[in-house]
This record gives C-alpha cells, structure tokens and sequence, in this order.
C-alpha cells in the first residue's frame, strides 16, 4: 500500500505543484498590492489580517476549481500516458489502488482546503467586529460545492481517459447544481428567494450527498471495469 | 525446460472470439501449449496476435470461448495469474519519471516469488543504470528494464508480445541472450509473438500463423520446414497448370514457369503433379520460415 | 559453431550436422563430453529443447550416448559412424550439384568432368595447406597441381 501511494503522490506531484501556485497567486496578488500602495501612497493602507482575509477566500474559491483539477486527475490521468497499463499487468488489486488513488487525491483537497479556511478564520477572528461571521458565510458554501465537484470530476475521471474533460465534466456538473436549486427557490415564491437558511442547508445536505454518490460511482466502476 | 512430452498444457484457448465494434479482430481460435515450451504467433499486421495475447493474460474479455492459463481463469482469477506470469507488452508503458531502481523496488513489493540475486544479475547483464528515468533510456534499454521486471519473480509462464519489435540487432541478441538463459535454468513456458522469423525459430518449438482473427497453421516449426515445399515446374509450350493439387497454399505462373508451394508435401506430389499437368521439368525447393510465412500470407491475400 | 534461423534446414539438424561433421574430424574423440545442453543453448541462442532433440538424434545415429546426470559422450565407435554420416553428406551435395546441371540442361559426360575437375583442384590446395603448414614453401610443392 505504501508503494501505491508513493506511486500516485509522485504521479500527481506535477499537478499538486501547479494547484499550489495557483492558489498562491492571491496572496502573492494582495501582497504586491499593498506594498505598491505602500510605496506610492494610491489607497490606504490596510492591516495585513485584512490582505490575508481577502486572498484567503478568492483563493478559497479557486481552491474549489482545483479540487475539480484534483479529482479529474486522479484516474485519467494514469491512462494520458498510459502507465494505467502497467499497473493492469501487474498483480495489484483494484481496491487498494483506487484506495491510494483516493487518499492522495482527497488528502490534497483538504489539505489546500483547510489551510484557507483556517487563514482566513484565523485573520477574521484577529480583525474582530462581525468579520468573522461573514467570512464564514463565505467559507461554509466551499465545502459541499468542493464535495460535489470533487465526487463529479471523481466518477468522470473513472470513465474517461482524459484530465481536463473530467474536471470541466465536474465544474459543469456544479454549475448546473446551482442554477437548478436557484431556479426551483425562485419558483417557490420571489418573497422568500435566497432568504430561508433551511433551504440552504437543504441544498448544502444534497450537495454533500450528490458529491458521495458520485465518488463512491467512480470507486465502483474502476473496481469493476476490466480495461485499465 | 522439459521435452514438452506433458500432457500438462499450460495455456489453453478453446473457440476464443472477440469483436471490437463491427470488427472481428479474434474469431473461434483453439490450441494448447504444452509445459516448457515455446510458442510463437506470427502473422500479417493486425492479424489479433496482441489481441490473443491481452485475452490470455486478462487484460481483456473475448466476447466468447473459454481461456485457461496455468489452470486459472484470466478474468477470474487475474490477480492469481499475474502473480505466477511474466509479461512484456508490445508497447511500453512504464510510468516514464520512475527511476530503474524505482521501478524495481515498486514491482519487487507485489511478487511473493521475487528473487533479488535473479534481479541484480540481469541488471548487470543488461548494463541498467538504476538512477536513470525511464524517459532518459533508450527504446532498447526500457525494453530490457521490462524483461527484467517480468522474470525476476521467476514466473511459470513468460508472454512477450513483439518484444524484439525496432531493437537493432545487438540488443535483440542481449535479449535473447537473458531470456534463454534463464529459460534454460527453469522449467518455464515462453508464448510470444515476433515479426523476425529468426527469433521465432530459435525460440519456438511449435507456432501458430494468425491471419484476419484466424488461427490457419499450427505446428511444430520442424514438421513445418518438413513437410512444406516450393516446386518449381517447367510448362510444356503453350500449356496452363490444369489443376492445382491439393493443399497448395500459392502459386506463380510467370513465362513458363510455375511456382507452387505446397503443404504436407510426399513423392505423391510431383506424382500427381506430373499426372495432371503436362509438365516438362519439376524441381523441388525447401523453404525456410520467412518464405513459408510469406507464401500463406500471400496465398491467403490472393484468395481474399 | 552457429545456427543460422533463416536456412530452410531446421535448427535441429544443423546442429547435429555440426556435430557430426566435429566428431568426424577429430575434434570430439570417443569418450569425451559434448558441451550440456544448457551451455550449447545459450552458445548458439536456441531454444533447449531443440538442443535436446539434437543430442537425442545423435543418440539415435549411434554418436553419442547420454549418461544420466553426467553428461553425452562421443561413443567408442562414434567417429566411424561419423564418417559414414558424413559420406551420406556429400552423396546428397554432390546429388544437389547435378540437379543444377540437369536443370541447366548440361549433359551427363560434361558434368563428370567438372566433379573430376573439382577434385583435382581440391587435392592440389590441400597439397599446398600441408606444406604451408609444414612451412616448406618450396616450389615443387606448390607445382603439384
């Protein structure tokens, strides 16, 4: 087992290394900002735990479209190359080798998760006021919407051979989400629309469910399937 | 490896048939190979013999028949299977940023059976340098890391698929060199498909000619040499071959020479030849593999 | 010794024809061992098996013997049998050679005089390797053809 996931961690250190940057970018953005203002006096000055509040959660959000990356990756990207085959030949279970797949890959999600959720709550908390509050107004959403996308790009990745169609197969997938559980609380009635935190927690619940299924699809399929 | 009188077979197909789409690419292929010894498949391009090979080891379902290899159920009992075979694939597909040494250590893990001295000998004898990656080797070189891979856990059975397939001469040679050295050492089973007719008759002892799915000829490569002949024949002026005699597998007629070849050749042959044909002068030619190969394919071609 | 794949001879036969033509010569006396089966296999790279009928129909031609776990030897009588073997050998070229002239239509009496030229000319370079071997270079020697 600890052989599989050397393997998958070293398969996927090149996308893990990308998304790092990726989410490194707001920070690095707000930090090249503040220092430019520091320099020619353009906007006030903010306090850091502000600069990192802000780059936390945009890179919050960006952490969601990563995770697609994450999940699309995690089975087509064997077959790109096509050292899916080598591992096919040789006697390795299927189930400890989408179990490894799995560990890496949701490792890495929450590992870039929590690190933006807690700098963020972490810099609202020192700010203080109600930041804090609605920061995790924010934050909470990027939760089941990291469930689905990841469970979508998951069980795509699990039928297909390409990277890329898998993650936007599971960013449409969200997508789509949204647009349909906003379009049904408009059809509910326009008084209530985007009030009622039931109806919230309801589609967070289903996201979060929607997300396993997909997942555990996936797990299945690749159990199944004889091709690599 | 043993005189191959067992009745054990190690690999057994019975009426194998796969489609891929609308295309046949294996259809009702039957044989036996029996313990210790060595099978080649050789046919045209596209002929199935990689197809075969994927079926029996398990990394594809025929669509119909029955496949038995080393007493287990390829799809079944795949994991079983692979732990006891060794398999080289016509492509290689090592994943291409492991090291030699990484890749070694990655295998070496799954295989009750692995043997370390077995492993570092043929790294020696393949001149491997383990830290190089995959991708830094040279096509030779990672098909070499492969054979190593698939006997140093001194497997029952060896399927090579092509493995020979744009090596230049000397590393063929190298290959072959470790492959029969440690079939030499052990009572194992070679089934393998090769383009180079060479290769096969120093490997083989029986073979199989796959042609559109089809398994046509199948024997010893002696009783092949043997019992197959070229004759040459000399038209009397102004005459056509009247009847081509039975199982003449292609013929020529250019000027007034005829050229046929023939399987299950006897004296009763050019006997029946003569009878039947007005003949002026008939000569007999033996044939080695490349040529009885091309003929068939040929014959099968021009009868398409 | 070398197997060549591509002849239409199979790989068997070559061998025992290479052994054979050894024993006959000299190079393997009675009673002396042939290399193991497993050497000769990875020497000429083939496939043991055919290594082993190779030994087997030499055994059966009465060259060799087996001696369970020691090893095939050259038997007592196995370079005369080796030599009769080899009479069959050069009966069967000698028949290939006049098959070419028959097919070529050359007739009977013209294809005896190029066997009895090639004789000839065999004799004087044999003539002249044994004094090139004895180092007489002397010019009578070479005048014997």
């Amino acid at each position: 087992m600890k052989a599989l996931l050397w393997k998958d961690y070293r398969q996927n250190r090149r996308i893990l290394v990308g998304v790092a940057i990726m989410l490194l970018i707001p920070y690095v953005f707000v930090t090249v900002g503040e220092l430019g203002t520091r320099l020619w006096h353009v906007y006030p000055s903010e306090s850091w735990a502000e600069l990192l509040r802000m780059a936390s959660i945009a890179s919050l959000f960006l952490t969601v479209l990563a995770i697609g990356f994450l999940g699309g990756n995690a089975i087509a990207g064997e077959r790109v190359d096509r050292s899916a085959e080598f591992v096919a030949y040789l006697p390795i279970a299927r189930r400890p080798a989408v179990a490894s797949k799995a560990i890496v890959a949701i490792g890495a999600c929450l590992a870039f998760w929590f690190v933006n959720a807690l700098v963020a709550c972490v810099s609202s908390w020192v700010i203080g006021d109600r930041s804090l509050d609605r920061t995790l107004g924010l934050v909470f959403p990027t939760a089941p919407s990291s469930v689905l996308i990841f469970g979508a790009s998951w069980l795509f990745s699990s039928f297909m051979s390409s990277p890329p169609i898998a993650t936007m197969m599971g960013l449409a997938t969200v997508v789509v989400y949204g647009v349909t559980m906003g379009l049904i609380d408009q059809a509910r009635g326009l008084e209530t629309a985007g009030k009622e935190s039931s109806y919230f927690v309801l589609c967070a619940v289903l996201c979060v469910v929607l997300g396993i299924t997909c997942f555990v699809s996936g797990v299945l399929h690749y159990i199944r399937r004889i091709e690599p | 490896m043993t005189t191959g009188e067992s009745s054990e077979s190690t690999v057994e197909l019975a009426g194998v048939t796969k489609h891929f789409g609308k295309q046949t690419a294996v259809a009702d292929l039957s044989l036996q190979i029996p313990k210790g010894t060595g099978f080649g498949f050789i046919g045209p391009n596209g002929a199935g013999k990689t197809t075969t090979i994927k079926m029996i080891m398990g990394l594809l379902q025929s669509d119909a028949g029955r496949i038995v290899a080393l007493g287990l159920d390829p799809i079944a009992d795949g994991l079983a299977l692979k732990q006891r075979v060794g398999y080289v694939p016509e492509q290689q597909v090592i994943h291409r940023w492991m090291r030699v040494r990484e890749a070694i250590r990655f295998c070496r893990l799954f295989y009750a059976t692995w043997d370390d001295k077995l492993c570092a000998d043929l790294l020696g004898q393949f001149d491997l340098d383990p830290d190089k990656k995959v991708k830094q080797l040279s096509k030779g070189m990672v098909v070499k890391l492969s054979l190593l891979l698939a006997m140093s856990h001194e497997p029952e059975l060896l399927v090579l698929d092509e493995p020979m397939a744009g090596l230049d001469p000397v590393v063929r040679e190298e290959l072959l060199d470790g492959i029969l050295q440690t079939i030499c050492d052990r009572e194992q089973t070679v089934v393998f498909s090769s383009h180079t007719l060479s290769d096969v008759q120093r490997l083989a002892d029986a073979i199989g000619i796959i042609n559109e799915g089809q398994l046509r000829v199948h024997c010893a490569v002696d009783d092949l040499l043997r019992r197959t002949k070229r004759i040459r024949a000399v038209l009397s002026d102004g005459s056509a071959p009247e009847r081509p005699p039975e199982g003449m597998i292609w013929q020529r007629v250019r000027d007034r020479e005829w050229l046929l070849t023939v399987e299950d050749f006897s004296d009763e042959t050019v006997a029946g030849l003569r009878a039947t044909n007005a003949l002026e002068r008939v000569e007999v030619i033996d044939l080695g593999l490349e040529d009885i190969f091309k003929d068939y394919v040929r014959g099968w071609r021009a009868s398409a | 010794m070398s197997v060549d794949p591509n002849l239409h001879v199979p790989i068997y036969e070559q061998i025992v024809e290479h052994i054979r033509g050894s024993v006959a010569a000299g190079v393997h006396r009675p009673g002396e061992a042939l290399p193991s089966i497993r050497a000769l296999a990875v020497e000429l790279l083939v496939n043991p098996n055919t290594v082993q009928r190779a030994y087997q129909e030499l055994e059966r031609q009465g060259l060799v013997k087996t001696r369970k776990g020691r090893g095939v030897f050259v038997t007592e009588d196995g370079d005369a049998s080796a030599q009769s073997r080899s009479a069959a050998a050069v009966q069967a070229r000698f028949t290939d050679g006049i098959q070419v002239g028959k097919t070529a239509r050359l007739p009977d009496d013209r294809i005896e005089s190029i066997f009895r030229n090639a004789m000839a000319a065999a004799d004087g370079s044999e003539q002249t390797d044994r004094a090139d071997a004895r180092g007489d270079t002397s010019p009578e020697a070479r005048d014997e053809s």
